[in-house]
C-alpha cells in the first residue's frame, strides 16, 4: 500500500513535470525546477524506502480492517454532502450529513441524534442568517426560515 | 503604541481573546485535535471580526490549545497535543501520586508565565527585527526564505529524502494559478476557479482539519471511545505559587530557550519541551526525580512550550516567515483580512501590531487564570465520545472552507488538500514543510524574478552582506547536516531524549 503511493507520488511528479514542459519562455523556468525537484527527490524517496523498507512505525492513516468499509461510508457521505448542498438546501443537507455520519461511526442510530443534530442545524441556521451572513445554499427549509425571520423583525 | 494597548484593553478585545483561550484549550483538551487544527478551523470565523480582534482570538486559541494538552497529559497521559508528551511523563506521574490538582495548577501557571515571558520578547524582538527586514531587497527575502526552508528540511527528524520533496511538493502547490512575469496559466488543469492560485485557508483545512476526522472516525469505529475522568480537585494556588517561585530561574531558562527554539522554522512547540526537559534534568540536583513525577521537570516543559508559541511569531510578524506549522496557518488569517506578515506590517497598520502584542498578554493571563481554577471542569471533555468529534469536525472543515468565499469549489479544494496530506502521511513524507513552502512559496518566486530582472551581474548579489550572510549560513548548516549524516553521532534513547520534531502541535 505503501509503496503504491510512493509510486503514485512518483507518477503525479513525472505529469507535473511533463505539464511545465508545455510552458514556453521565461515562465517556464520556475515551474520546472520545482516540479523536478519534487520528481527527482520523490524517485530517491521511493528507491529509498524499496531498499530500507518503512521501518517508522505504522502511518496515522492505518485503519483497521474491519473499520474499512465505515470508514470509506463516513468519508462518502461528506463528499456527498458537497454534491447535495445546491439542490437539497443547508439545513436539510446539514442534517441528514450529520446524522447520517453519527449513525455511521457509531454504529447505531438514536432519537436523541436527531433532534440533537436537528437543533444545532436549527441554531447554525439562525446564526448564519443573523449574525454570520453566510451565503449558503438555499433549500425550501432555508428560504421559510428566511421568511419566518423577516416576519419576527 | 498606547492606542494599540487601549484597544487590546477594550471589553470586546477582552472577550475574544477569554473565548480564543477557552477555545483553545477545548481543542488542544481533546486529544486528537491540535492547536494547528483550532487555528486552521476557525479562522474562517475572524473574518467577520476586525483584524486585531480575529488575531488576537487565534492568538488565545494557539496558546490556550497548547496549554490545553496538558490537561489530557496529566490525567490520562495521553497528549492532547504532541507538545504535552514530556507534560504526559511528569503531570500523570504526579497525578498518580494523588496530585493532579497540583500538576493541574503547576502546568497552568508556569504555562501562563511562560507565555508572558515569550509575549514580551515578542513585543521588543519584533520591531527591531522588522526594521533589520526593511532594509531587506528581493535577494535578502530570497536567501531568508531559502535558509527557512533548509532549516525545516535538515531539522525535522524524518528521511531527508522526505523533507526536500516536501517542500518541493508545497512549491507546486503554491505555483498553482497565473505566473507572477508572464501572466500564464500553470497546473490549472483548465479550471478557472485556480487562476488566482489556492485558497489558502481551504488548503490548510485540508491538510489539517478533515483528515483528523477521518483518524478520529476511524479510531470510533475501532473501540477507541472516550476515557472515563473521575472527579477532580480545585488546584492549590499558593503551594502553586510556592513551587513557581522557588523554580523561577527553570522557568526564566526554559521559558528564553523556548522562545528562541520556536524562532526558528522547523522547531515548533512539539520538539520545544524535550529540549527544555532534557536541559533543567542536566542542570538539576534532583535529576533521579525526573520522569517520575517531577515539579521541575514539569514546569521546564511547560514553561518553553508556551514560550515557543510567542517565538514562533516573532518572525512571521516581523518577516512574513513562519516559526512553526500553526504559525504558517496564521498567514492564512492575516491574508484573509488583507494584511501581509512582514516589516510592512509596522508601518501600514500599526494599531493592528501594538494590539495584538497587548492583547498576546492578555490571552496568557487569562489562560493563566482559566487553567489554575477552570482545568478540572474543563477535564469533563475528556468524556466526548470520538463519534461525535469526528462528525462535527469534518462538517466544520467542509463549512469552515465554504464560509471564506462561499464557493463550493473551494471545499473541492480542501477535499482535495486532505486527499494529499493523507497520501504523504501514508507515505511517511512530514506535512509541516509542505505547509511551510507552500506559505512561502509565492514570497520565493516573486522575489526571485526581482532579483533576475534587477541583477545584471554577479556583482549585484556581493554588493548585498545580509543576503551574502544568510547564504553563507544556509551552506553552513547544509555542509553540518551533511557531515553528521556521514559521521553520526550514536545517541543513547532514555526517557527524556526522544525526539518527535516535525509533526502537528
Amino acid at each position: 500500500m505503501r509503496y503504491a503511493f510512493c509510486g503514485l507520488l512518483v507518477l503525479l511528479s513525472a505529469a507535473l513535470v511533463w505539464q511545465a514542459l508545455q510552458l514556453s519562455g521565461p515562465a517556464s523556468v520556475y515551474p520546472l525546477v520545482v516540479t523536478s525537484g519534487a520528481l527527482l527527490f520523490s524517485l530517491s524517496y521511493m528507491v529509498m524506502r524499496v531498499v530500507g523498507g518503512f521501518d517508522d512505525g505504522t502511518s496515522p492513516f492505518t485503519v483497521p480492517r474491519q473499520a474499512i468499509a465505515r470508514v470509506a461510508g463516513f468519508v462518502a457521505i461528506w463528499l456527498a454532502y458537497v454534491v447535495l448542498l445546491p439542490t437539497g438546501g443547508f439545513i436539510l443537507t446539514t442534517w441528514l450529513g450529520l446524522l447520517v455520519s453519527l449513525a455511521i461511526v457509531r454504529g447505531q442510530l438514536g432519537l436523541v441524534d436527531a433532534l440533537a443534530t436537528a437543533l444545532f442545524v436549527a441554531l447554525l441556521a439562525v446564526l448564519m442568517k443573523t449574525v454570520l451572513y453566510v451565503p449558503v445554499p438555499q433549500g425550501w427549509l432555508d428560504e421559510s426560515l428566511e421568511t419566518l425571520l423577516y416576519r419576527l423583525r | 503604541m498606547i492606542e494599540g494597548i487601549v484597544a487590546a484593553l477594550s471589553p470586546l478585545s477582552l472577550l475574544f481573546a477569554a473565548l480564543g483561550v477557552l477555545l483553545g484549550i477545548v481543542f488542544g483538551a481533546i486529544p486528537g485535535l491540535t492547536a494547528t487544527f483550532g487555528i486552521a478551523l476557525l479562522i474562517p470565523v475572524t473574518f467577520l471580526m476586525a483584524p486585531e480582534h480575529g488575531m488576537i482570538m487565534l492568538a488565545g486559541i494557539y496558546a490556550g490549545a497548547i496549554y490545553g494538552g496538558s490537561i489530557s497529559a496529566i490525567l490520562l497521559n495521553i497528549p492532547g497535543t504532541p507538545a504535552s508528551i514530556v507534560t504526559g511523563w511528569e503531570g500523570n506521574a504526579m497525578a498518580r501520586q494523588g496530585k493532579a490538582p497540583l500538576a493541574l495548577g503547576l502546568s497552568a501557571v508556569s504555562s501562563g508565565v511562560g507565555g508572558l515571558i515569550s509575549a514580551l520578547a515578542l513585543m521588543f524582538l519584533t520591531p527591531v527585527l522588522a526594521q533589520l527586514a526593511l532594509r531587506f531587497g528581493a535577494p535578502e527575502y530570497v536567501a531568508l526564505v531559502v535558509f527557512s526552508l533548509v532549516i525545516v528540511v535538515v531539522m525535522l527528524d524524518t528521511p531527508i529524502f522526505a523533507n526536500i520533496t516536501g517542500v518541493f511538493l508545497g512549491l507546486i502547490i503554491a505555483a498553482i494559478g497565473i505566473d507572477p512575469v508572464q501572466g500564464m496559466a500553470r497546473f490549472t488543469f483548465g479550471f478557472y476557479q485556480l487562476y488566482s492560485g489556492l485558497n489558502v485557508v481551504a488548503v490548510l483545512v485540508g491538510f489539517f482539519c478533515l483528515p483528523q476526522a477521518i483518524i478520529l472516525a476511524a479510531e470510533s469505529i475501532a473501540g477507541a471511545g472516550a476515557s472515563p475522568i473521575g472527579r477532580v480537585g480545585a488546584s492549590p494556588p499558593r503551594l502553586v505559587a510556592r513551587i513557581v517561585f522557588s523554580n523561577r530561574w527553570n522557568i526564566l531558562r526554559s521559558s528564553a530557550l523556548g522562545t528562541a527554539l520556536g524562532i526558528l522554522p522547523a522547531v515548533g512547540p512539539e520538539s520545544t519541551p524535550l529540549v527544555a526537559h532534557t536541559m533543567e534534568r542536566r542542570m538539576s540536583k534532583d535529576q533521579a526525580k525526573f520522569g517520575k513525577g517531577s515539579e521541575a521537570g514539569l514546569i521546564s516543559a511547560e514553561s518553553s512550550v508556551s514560550a515557543n508559541v510567542g517565538g514562533s511569531l516573532i518572525p512571521l510578524l516581523a518577516l512574513g516567515i513562519p516559526g512553526s506549522g500553526a504559525a504558517a496557518v496564521f498567514v492564512g488569517a492575516l491574508t484573509l483580512h488583507g494584511l501581509q506578515p512582514g516589516p510592512l506590517l509596522f508601518t501600514s497598520r500599526p494599531e493592528v501590531m501594538y494590539t495584538f502584542f497587548t492583547g498576546f498578554f492578555v490571552v496568557n493571563v487569562l489562560m493563566t487564570v482559566i487553567g489554575l481554577f477552570g482545568a478540572r471542569y474543563l477535564a469533563t471533555l475528556l468524556s466526548l465520545p470520538k463519534a461525535v468529534i469526528a462528525t462535527f469536525v469534518a462538517f466544520f472543515s467542509i463549512f469552515g472552507a465554504y464560509a471564506v468565499s462561499g464557493n463550493l469549489f473551494d471545499v473541492w479544494v480542501m477535499f482535495a488538500s486532505a486527499l494529499l496530506a493523507i497520501g504523504v502521511g501514508i507515505v511517511g513524507i512530514p506535512i509541516l514543510p509542505i505547509v511551510l513552502a507552500f506559505i512561502l512559496g509565492s514570497v520565493l518566486e516573486q522575489n526571485i524574478a526581482i532579483a533576475a530582472a534587477r541583477a545584471e551581474s554577479f556583482s549585484y548579489f556581493l554588493g548585498r552582506p545580509i543576503a551574502l550572510g544568510l547564504a553563507g549560513l544556509t551552506i553552513a548548516i547544509v555542509a553540518i547536516a551533511a557531515y553528521r549524516g556521514m559521521f553520526p553521532v550514536k545517541a543513547t534513547h532514555g526517557d527524556g531524549d526522544t525526539s518527535s520534531m516535525g509533526t502537528d502541535p
